[in-house]
């Protein structure tokens, strides 16, 4: 159900639909979250591609947005159009976190947490709204949240994982696996000397 | 076609305009329904990992940021694929519309957001131009919308679960069109577009692809090199 930027773009009626297709008395496992690329010099925001001498952005469309936010002045710009709509909303659900974006020592650092917290709360509020097409039987919604790390080919991705809660079909939290996690910035640098 | 007879009439086809697989991006537009990876699976062998910009029923909501991202992606002196459209379950007895679910006693609709979209537009009173500001369903709210144009021909159908598809396709076609002229101009590679309905049966009966389009355009004038259907 994901689009730009890892946004649950699919919303309350994706969610539901996918709720209709759990295995009778079975659960399911929610898995989100943006990207960020870290290239073979160790830079953050980009990463090599296939046939590409120059691979540019990941998340390109964050990234957009990061430089928007930065530069609109806190304005909501709606989307007039559906043809263009989804980079409009990535662009407003990263506006509250233009100030944290401003003051960051590394803005390609900072920008997937950022951008994680957004999704976050937009797939909380979808679950408290489609939980109730989860059948009772059953009846388990793991989420699991963190950043996608992308790197070059040859070497495996990573997953920072952020939350990994269990919900019940009243959207009700029955167990949280992972307690929040402090901010662990020092992990993207182990990473980064790691390639 | 069945899946696969459909990735090697693709790639067959495009080999004779100059593209190669290994210096392709393929992009896909299809259905969040998990019913529709076989068919990116099937591609996968040929062109390696894809770029999304499907949403809800098929549409490309990623759309021309979406469509621009891809593009940036595209190996160097390398060509593009893009395989899209809606999808429709056929079930074991034949009815269109549902298909059977892994572990499930009722598979249900499938496509789920177009049988509710097309709900929405045959029982529809009046039709709002608003565009939703909040994203929680912004999406369906947009499907509801592509398909109300053709309200009348649902309304008419004798079966509506086999026109709805077809007009699906007709209105991602179009958008994905709109997306393309708005920004073919940045590209430099051909890009080829197969557009189409997938067609999802029970396992393990293979699902099908009928292509109603299989165009190429040339980089930067979007001129229609050549129509391989």
């Amino acid at each position: 159900m994901g689009g730009l930027a890892g946004v649950p773009f699919g919303g309350v009626t994706a969610f539901g639909a996918m709720a209709s297709h759990i295995p009778d008395g079975g659960a399911c496992v929610v898995v989100y979250g943006p990207h960020v690329g870290v290239d073979s010099t160790g830079k953050i925001g980009t990463v090599e591609r296939r046939g590409k001498s120059n691979g540019g952005s990941c998340c390109g469309s964050a990234v957009a947005a990061h430089g928007h936010v930065l530069s609109a002045g806190s304005k909501i710009c709606h989307p007039t159009s559906i043809v263009d709509a989804q980079q409009s909303f990535v662009g407003n659900m990263l506006m509250p976190f233009a100030d944290r974006l401003s003051a960051a020592d590394d803005g390609m650092v900072e920008l997937p947490y950022a951008l994680f917290d957004a999704q976050t709360e937009l797939v909380d509020r979808i679950v408290q709204k489609g939980a109730g097409k989860v059948a009772k039987s059953g009846s388990a919604i793991a989420v699991l949240g963190g950043i996608q790390i992308n790197t070059p080919n040859g070497m495996t991705d990573y997953f920072l994982p952020l939350r990994f809660d269990v919900y019940d079909n009243e959207a009700q939290v029955v167990e949280s696996i992972m307690q929040s996690v402090p901010r662990v910035r020092f992990l993207l640098t182990k990473i980064v000397s790691v390639c | 076609m069945p899946n696969r007879a459909f990735v090697n009439m693709i790639t067959s086809k495009l080999q004779t305009v100059g593209f190669k697989n290994s210096a392709s991006l393929l992009c896909t537009s299809l259905c969040c329904d998990e019913v529709n990876r076989p068919l990116e699976n099937a591609l996968k062998p040929a062109f390696g990992d894809h770029f999304n910009i499907g949403g809800l029923a098929g549409f490309p909501f990623g759309g021309a940021t979406g469509f621009g991202a891809m593009a940036a992606h595209i190996p160097d002196n390398g060509t593009c694929v893009i395989v899209y459209g809606p999808h429709v379950g056929v079930d074991s007895t034949g009815a269109v519309g549902t298909v059977e679910r892994r572990g499930r006693r009722h598979g249900g609709s499938c496509c789920g957001s177009a049988v509710a979209a097309c709900q929405f537009v045959t029982t529809a009173d009046s039709t709002s131009t608003t565009l939703p500001t909040d994203p929680l369903d912004a999406q369906q709210s947009y499907v509801g919308s592509m398909l109300m144009p053709f309200a009348g021909r649902l309304k008419k159908a004798a079966n509506p679960m086999e026109e709805l598809p077809i007009s699906m396709f007709e209105a991602q076609d179009k958008m994905m069109m709109e997306i393309v002229s708005m920004k073919i101009g940045g590209v430099s590679a051909k890009v080829a577009l197969i557009g189409g309905i997938q067609i999802n049966t029970p396992d393990p009966a293979s699902d099908y692809f009928l292509p109603m389009r299989f165009d190429v355009v040339a980089g930067g004038t979007g001129k229609k090199v050549a129509n391989l259907l």
